[in-house]
């Protein structure tokens, strides 16, 4: 063994508990508790057992009245469990006093910065303005502007300080809430999909509540009785917090939003862990791999209701000749069959019904909720604003007893053209938040970009300037920091993680046991395995076999350096950008500039 | 973490502000050059020191790279300053310098001041127009990778040569490639090719290769297609070699005529206010 090799013990899953300090006698009465005295302990696998998931997967929290559990928009993953007191679910946009404050702190007066302030001024001397920003973002600005920030204070020091509220009374009687109590689950779902808070929480009183973290719920869901608690609850309160909150619905009475919960199915299409398929059928010809794809709904069958995705991306596409022209990628909040179901809803009296004009299919997989066409008649478009519906449709390609249209090759409902869509499909890029696309138009491959990353990073960079190509747009091998990162789905530690703030997906180098399976999983091969070293370069190997301890490596998008991503700070032709593959418009604006 | 649509208003605004700026810069330049005349005072001292105030500040784009991580904005603004200040800076100099020009030494100074001014407008126009030949090529080969792709390629070249010999379908593609096809993946491209890339031996060859399908039965047929396909890859590789290298050429011959000017400059400050007196 060299000498200048760290020798250690290969690290394990459960090396960094959740809780260090949880006490055995906490364990032994949580398993008394329901749902864990419910749970058949037989149906865990001895190295992970019921006990030893509760003892390293979760932890003990105790709130006072007031405390904020979580805020709606950040990023989690962990569940809970009330096991005393009761937490308040906030169903409308709760204004915090320090979310301003919050704001203004973060952001520093950066050169970049005082750009945006000074075309912001002038922006609002000509009366213009971003009018596409993101639905969420003006729902929350316009409850601001609305509402008084709700005056907040600060309890205990350090990491374990609390925010609370200071009238919570008042407070409840200004918002719409419900109650969760002894028993129940809530923030799974955030959990489970990677994806934002959808409401806040707050303790009403001295509450008692287990944490639990992804990865120990993955593991608890092996026992029918824990799923089946998890189903309950989704059924009978996130769904209506989900529906409350899109636009659509947001004016329908209680009476009738109960009856869509009540009808509501809840569908799942393709495989969670999509990428060891992707990957197989990665080199098939397009027009297989889009027939291979799990069909939702098909173009000129009957309307059977109206879908909304829920998680993952859906490839709304249209037979073209003998292939499938893919029109666009819906993500979560995205309508599919309403134009239909609008279009005949108005005409129902006078003429025949049409079918869906477009296919939907599942790309990887996909979480949708089907409200049926007759429940959509009767409590969703009667309460719906007129201009807020999709127009009739004028020529319809499909229709009951009539030959089918010839679809025109020009289209005007892409936002993008056709080829660069279809490889954004194709390669899954449309799943990314920040992917790093170089213009091979600008790039004078001076690789400044490889070096500045290097330079932030102790030397190696993070990515490679090497990558699929479509046209002059090279997509970097750099991490996208997913919409749906599938990357976080294996990893037993939950090393590999959300930022609860901005959503970009980390690595915590600490508690990664080099297990391989966030770099294994990666469909996009931006997660590399490299060699541990300690603050002195020396390598760090295990002692057992003398073999290198490795660690997941990714791009962190320069997080230490205020997230402004050393790539594309050095890059000094403009030629590379991190893009969010859901901004249709950037990227047709992107697309469509000119070189020089 | 600003929106690409964000990105591409800043960069048309950010060109505006900067071409105005510089227009304005000359104006004054040039109304102070003119109140100096007019009141008999030292217009090249006023000119001096703005020539040497604009230099020095081009070199704040070399500050700026090796500190990525300062909150000072992004590389291309400076690069954009850089290029205006030069701009500036050339017109300055045209003023500052007395026709024709005199002594040895300040010859030097004026010539190498002109490279570098012209090295940055030449490579100004080369950054524009190599990238999209570049991008033209079907794939992008990063510099490093190219020796060993090169390699890859000419291998496989030779397998499938001597593969066609023992094909019983004669020699044919294995004595072509004897003599046509193995100076060209094995060997340096000439000088010519290095000094004006063009696809005018790959043309060549392939063509010859199409003239060789009479000669060929079905899997002679099939190696005459992959053989031609690797000498396009070999071009091309060839072709990214050539363009990326003549981009790094310039850049590096750019940057050290500018640290051989730092000197010179130096110097000629220093015999401007040794020999104040002498030229007043």
């Amino acid at each position: 063994m060299s000498d200048q090799a760290v020798i250690v013990e290969r690290p394990k899953r459960w090396d960094h508990p959740l809780e260090p300090d949880f006490r055995e006698d906490d364990v032994q009465w949580l398993l008394r508790q329901p749902p864990f005295s419910q749970m058949d302990p037989r149906r865990f696998a001895s190295q992970a057992s019921l006990a030893a998931i509760i003892r390293n997967d979760s932890r003990l929290v105790r709130l006072e009245n007031g405390d904020i559990l979580f805020r709606e928009g950040q990023y989690g993953g962990s569940a809970y469990l009330m096991l005393a007191g009761k937490v308040l679910i906030f169903l409308s946009s709760l204004a915090l006093a320090d979310e301003r404050l919050r704001l203004r702190d973060t952001a520093k007066w950066t050169g970049m910065r005082w750009l945006k302030w000074f075309q912001m001024k002038r922006f609002k001397a000509s009366g213009q303005g971003n009018r596409r920003r993101l639905r969420r973002t003006e729902t929350t600005q316009q409850t601001h502007a609305k509402t008084e920030a709700n005056a907040i204070g600060y309890r205990g020091e350090g990491s374990s300080t609390r925010v609370f509220l200071q009238d919570l009374p008042g407070v409840i009687s200004q918002h719409s809430t419900s109650v969760v109590g002894p028993g129940e689950m809530f923030g799974e779902m955030a959990a489970v999909t990677r994806s934002p808070r959808e409401f806040t929480a707050v303790a009403d009183g001295e509450c008692l509540i287990l944490e639990i973290r992804w990865q120990g719920l993955k593991l608890l869901k092996q026992d029918p009785q824990f799923r089946k608690l998890l189903d309950e609850r989704y059924r009978s309160e996130v769904l209506r917090t989900h529906l409350r909150e899109t636009e659509l619905f947001r004016f329908i009475p209680e009476e009738n939003l109960s009856k869509i919960v009540t009808s509501a199915r809840l569908e799942s299409f393709g495989e969670l862990e999509w990428y060891a398929d992707y990957r197989r059928k990665a080199n098939i010809d397009p027009a297989s791999r889009i027939a291979a794809e799990p069909l939702i709904a098909e173009e000129g069958n009957y309307v059977t209701g109206l879908w909304i995705v829920r998680g993952g991306f859906a490839r709304l596409s249209r037979r073209q000749g003998a292939g499938h022209r893919t029109l666009a990628y819906l993500g979560k909040g995205q309508f599919f069959g309403l134009r239909e179901l609008a279009h005949n809803w108005r005409q129902e009296s006078t003429v025949t019904p049409l079918p869906y004009q477009d296919s939907l299919r599942a790309i990887g997989y996909v979480d949708a909720l089907c409200i049926p066409k007759n429940v959509v008649y009767d409590n969703v478009l009667p309460f719906a604003r007129k201009d807020e519906l999709p127009k009739l449709i004028a020529a319809p390609r499909y229709q009951f007893g009539q030959p089918t249209l010839d679809a025109p090759l020009q289209t005007t409902e892409q936002d993008v053209e056709t080829g660069l869509l279809e490889f954004l499909v194709d390669h899954r890029i449309m799943n990314g938040r920040q992917t790093m696309v170089i213009n091979l138009d600008r790039c004078t491959r001076c690789d400044d970009c490889v070096k500045a990353c290097a330079t932030t990073h102790g030397g190696t960079p993070l990515f490679e300037r090497r990558g699929v190509q479509y046209g002059p747009w090279l997509f970097a091998q750099a991490c996208m920091h997913c919409e749906d990162p599938v990357c976080m789905i294996g990893c037993p530690t939950g090393a590999i993680y959300r930022n609860e703030d901005d959503g970009l997906v980390q690595i915590n180098p600490q508690t990664c046991i080099g297990c391989k399976a966030c770099a294994e999983s990666c469909p996009y091969e931006n997660i590399r395995m490299v060699q541990a070293s300690d603050l002195k370069g020396r390598a760090i190997v295990e002692q057992k076999t003398g073999l290198p301890i490795l660690k997941a490596s990714k791009c962190d998008f320069c997080s230490a350096n205020g997230n402004r991503p050393a790539c594309q700070t050095a890059c000094p032709h403009d030629a590379l950008v991190r893009m969010d593959m859901s901004d249709m418009e950037g990227i047709r604006k992107w697309h469509l500039r000119k070189a020089g | 973490m600003a929106s690409a649509k964000s990105r591409l208003g800043q960069i048309r605004n950010r060109r505006n502000w900067f071409m105005l700026i510089t227009v304005l810069a000359v104006a004054a330049t040039v109304a102070a050059v003119q109140w100096a005349g007019n009141r008999l005072g030292n217009a090249a001292a006023i000119t001096g020191w703005t020539l040497l105030a604009a230099t020095a500040g081009m070199y704040l784009l070399s500050v700026r790279k090796r500190c990525i991580r300062l909150p000072v904005g992004p590389v291309s603004i400076w690069l954009q300053m850089h290029t205006y200040l030069g701009s500036f800076a050339l017109i300055v100099f045209a003023m500052h310098v007395g026709w024709p020009i005199r002594g040895w030494f300040e010859i030097v100074l004026a010539s190498c001041f002109t490279f570098v001014s012209f090295g940055g407008i030449w490579l100004i126009v080369l950054s524009r127009t190599l990238p999209r030949k570049l991008a033209a090529v079907k794939r992008d080969y990063r510099m490093e990778d190219i020796p060993a792709l090169q390699a890859v390629v000419a291998r496989e070249a030779q397998a499938l040569a001597i593969s066609s010999a023992r094909l019983n379908e004669g020699a044919t593609l294995a004595e072509y490639y004897q003599q046509r096809l193995l100076p060209f993946f094995h060997e340096r491209r000439s000088r010519w090719y290095r000094l004006l890339p063009t696809g005018w031996t790959r043309r060549q060859l392939q063509r010859e290769l199409i003239d060789l399908e009479r000669y060929l039965a079905e899997a002679g047929h099939l190696r005459r297609e992959k053989l031609s396909e690797l000498v396009q890859a070999k071009d091309d590789l060839d072709f990214h070699s050539v363009v990326q290298s003549r981009l790094r050429f310039f850049f590096t011959l750019h940057v050290a005529l500018t640290w051989g000017l730092v000197i010179l400059i130096a110097v000629h400050v220093i015999l401007v206010l040794r020999f104040q007196g002498a030229m007043l």
